[in-house]
């Protein structure tokens, strides 16, 4: 009997029990439907993770203020909090030589106003290594001037979306705007950057460090950005920085130090475990699908008894009576994973429609996995109705199965 | 050709044995037209199911056109009897979601015949039941003659030496079952062995030979006019 007939004849009989297969694959399609969404979700994820971390660079350390990781004391013990400050940033400087650019962050919000327009904006407060750190590159003027770090003059540096709101057209450098309270001469505007690490460079106005902190009262550096030559070399600068700090702190473990291969290390193995789950739920949801398709089957073979026999009459093998029915089975599940798909698929697209930069198109292995797998699992679960109805005696089936 | 040997068929059923056939010996020759009668559980349909090969002897042999069929597996069973067998049932035994072409196409879409072909060859077989106008036709849109008239369609479709019919008028009124029975012994006429079980003495007696079995043993089996 040909692949296509056997097919054909799987159609036909379910065909004429709609509601009963359409009901039995949804268990299946529920399953599929769980396993591409949460995959290309979770993929997603990654990818989107895995670029910010990569405009990062490998040879980028990053300290921040505060103890992110649980040591397993108590909180609050071991000393009062330091502030991460510009002085930390100038120490670290001054006893690493070694370092090739180190940049303070200082962050807040500030409305920004030049003539009649005005605005909120992120306001950050840096030093004139935060350009080449950053890789940035100007479009008009120069960026923050070299100086002593606690000197902060009233001078800034805007981004292109800011230039485009403020000015329009008309050459910014020169002019003067106001942050809150305070006025600033325009000396550079950014080129175009995009968003990085979580910052969109073009829409932000950068000044000198000690200025912002003055200007939002703060103590505290947002970040410290250090980098080296070598990627390499972080490792070694890595307990350099942190032995310093401690120092300075008193004593106290107060800072936490990010490198990209630090972050990918944690993200990467939150994110198999999070898989790791994901198959878990599946395995169990295909088997309770399994399930269902396996009960319908047995329904099907026992309302069929009396075809079975004619078939048999027909000549049709005991083999080809399995076959027939495994892959009635086979296509409630395959019919079941391929709905699962596209309604996973046309979620998956209305999401991404709905929050666009977030691109969640769902890895091509899993929809071949989800696709394969349902098969499988109408293969096997398929198996003891199908053999079932295999053995059944012709002459008792034909009578109407009476046994 | 059909030959029984010695042939017994016996059932355990509650510990009791049941003897449905009892050390028959039974020759057909090809081409033969017999008629077996007899009342309720004397065995017939047994006799039919044995020669049918849905069956196996108990002790016996049974030879089938020189092929022994006793001991083949049960898949070759299934091939001699979609080769050989030509199956005509009291309750037609269509599939009910199918069209009447679909029911004839049957037997060579299990011989793994291409779709178009088999489409062919069985509106062929519809047009030689004169049905060729149903061939889009459930059987549930059909009369019980009708039905019948697809099955006999279905059961020449391999082209098969032998055409077995089980009370073939049971479910009729007295005017289709006439003209299936007509179309039976026509395809008789045309070279197939004939074997027909049946209650209907009238019918029994049209059979050129009419065997008449009791508690599994052939009562008489003679030669008779036919119609």
């Amino acid at each position: 009997m040909r692949a296509r007939a056997v097919f054909r004849f799987s159609i036909q009989a379910l065909s004429g029990h709609g509601l009963r297969t359409g009901l039995s694959l949804i268990g299946i399609a529920i399953g599929v439907l769980a396993v591409v969404v949460l995959t290309a979700i979770g993929e997603g994820a990654r990818r989107y993770v895995i670029a910010e971390f990569a405009t990062m660079g490998n040879n980028v350390l990053i300290v921040v203020p505060g103890k992110v990781e649980t040591t397993g004391g108590m909180p609050g013990m071991g000393g009062t909090e330091n502030d991460l400050t510009l002085e930390d940033t100038l120490s670290i400087q001054r006893s690493l030589p070694s370092i090739r650019h180190i940049a303070p962050i200082a962050t807040g919000t500030e409305r920004v106003s030049f003539g009649s327009l005005s605005r909120d904006i992120a306001v950050i407060g840096t030093t004139s290594e935060f350009f080449p750190l950053r890789q940035l590159e100007m479009a008009y003027g120069q960026f923050l001037p070299v100086e002593d770090l606690d000197r902060g003059s009233q001078v800034c540096v805007i981004g292109s979306k800011v230039q485009a709101e403020l000015f329009a057209n008309q050459p910014a450098v020169g002019q003067v705007i106001r942050l809150g309270a305070y006025r600033f001469r325009v000396i550079g505007v950014l080129a175009k950057h995009g968003k990085s690490l979580g910052l969109d460079i073009d829409d932000v106005v950068i000044i000198p460090a000690v200025t912002c902190l003055k200007m939002f009262n703060k103590t505290s550096l947002f970040r410290i950005m250090i980098s080296m030559d070598q990627s390499a070399e972080i490792e070694w600068l890595k307990p350099q920085v942190l032995n310093l700090l401690i120092d300075r702190h008193d004593g106290v473990e107060d800072v936490t130090l990010i490198t990209q291969d630090a972050m990918m290390t944690t993200f990467t193995s939150i994110l198999a475990m999070l898989t790791a789950v994901l198959v878990g739920i599946a395995a169990i949801s295909l088997t309770v699908a399994g399930i269902g398709i396996m009960n319908v089957m047995l329904v099907t073979v026992s309302e069929r008894t009396q075809e079975v026999g004619l078939l048999k009459a027909l000549g049709a093998t005991g083999k080809q009576v399995l076959m027939l029915f495994l892959s009635e089975a086979i296509v409630i599940s395959l019919a079941g994973g391929l709905s699962g798909l596209m309604i996973g698929y046309g979620l998956l697209a209305l999401f991404m429609r709905l929050v666009p930069g977030f691109d969640v198109s769902p890895p091509t292995w899993a929809a071949i996995t989800a696709v394969l797998v349902s098969v499988l699992v109408g293969g096997i679960f398929g198996v003891m109705p199908a053999r079932k109805a295999a053995r059944l005696d012709p002459i008792d089936s034909l009578a109407g199965g009476q046994r | 050709m059909i030959r029984l040997t010695d042939v017994s068929r016996v059932y355990t059923v509650g510990g009791q044995e049941l003897r449905a056939l009892d050390h028959i010996n039974l020759t057909i020759q090809t081409g033969e037209y017999v008629s077996i009668m007899g009342p309720s559980g004397s065995g017939k349909s047994t006799l039919l199911n044995m020669l049918g090969c849905l069956d196996r002897p108990s002790s016996g042999t049974y030879e089938l056109d020189g092929q022994q069929v006793g001991n083949l597996s049960e898949s070759e069973l299934a091939k001699v009897r979609r080769y050989r067998i030509g199956f005509v049932f009291q309750s037609f035994h269509l599939i009910k979601r199918l069209p009447a072409l679909e029911n004839i196409a049957l037997p060579l879409i299990l011989d793994g015949v291409p779709h178009d072909q088999a489409r062919d060859r069985a509106r062929a077989a519809l047009d030689s039941v004169g049905l060729l106008k149903r061939e889009h036709h459930r059987p549930n849109q059909m009369s019980g003659g009708e039905q019948q008239r697809i099955a006999i369609a279905r059961a020449i479709i391999m082209d098969p030496s032998h055409l077995l019919a089980d009370e073939p008028t049971g479910n009729l009124d007295t005017k289709s079952g006439t003209g299936i029975v007509d179309l039976l012994e026509d395809l008789n006429k045309r070279g197939k062995t004939l074997i027909v079980v049946t209650h209907d003495p009238e019918m029994g007696k049209r059979a050129k030979r009419a065997v008449r079995m009791v508690d599994g043993r052939f009562a008489s089996d003679s030669a008779q006019g036919g119609a």
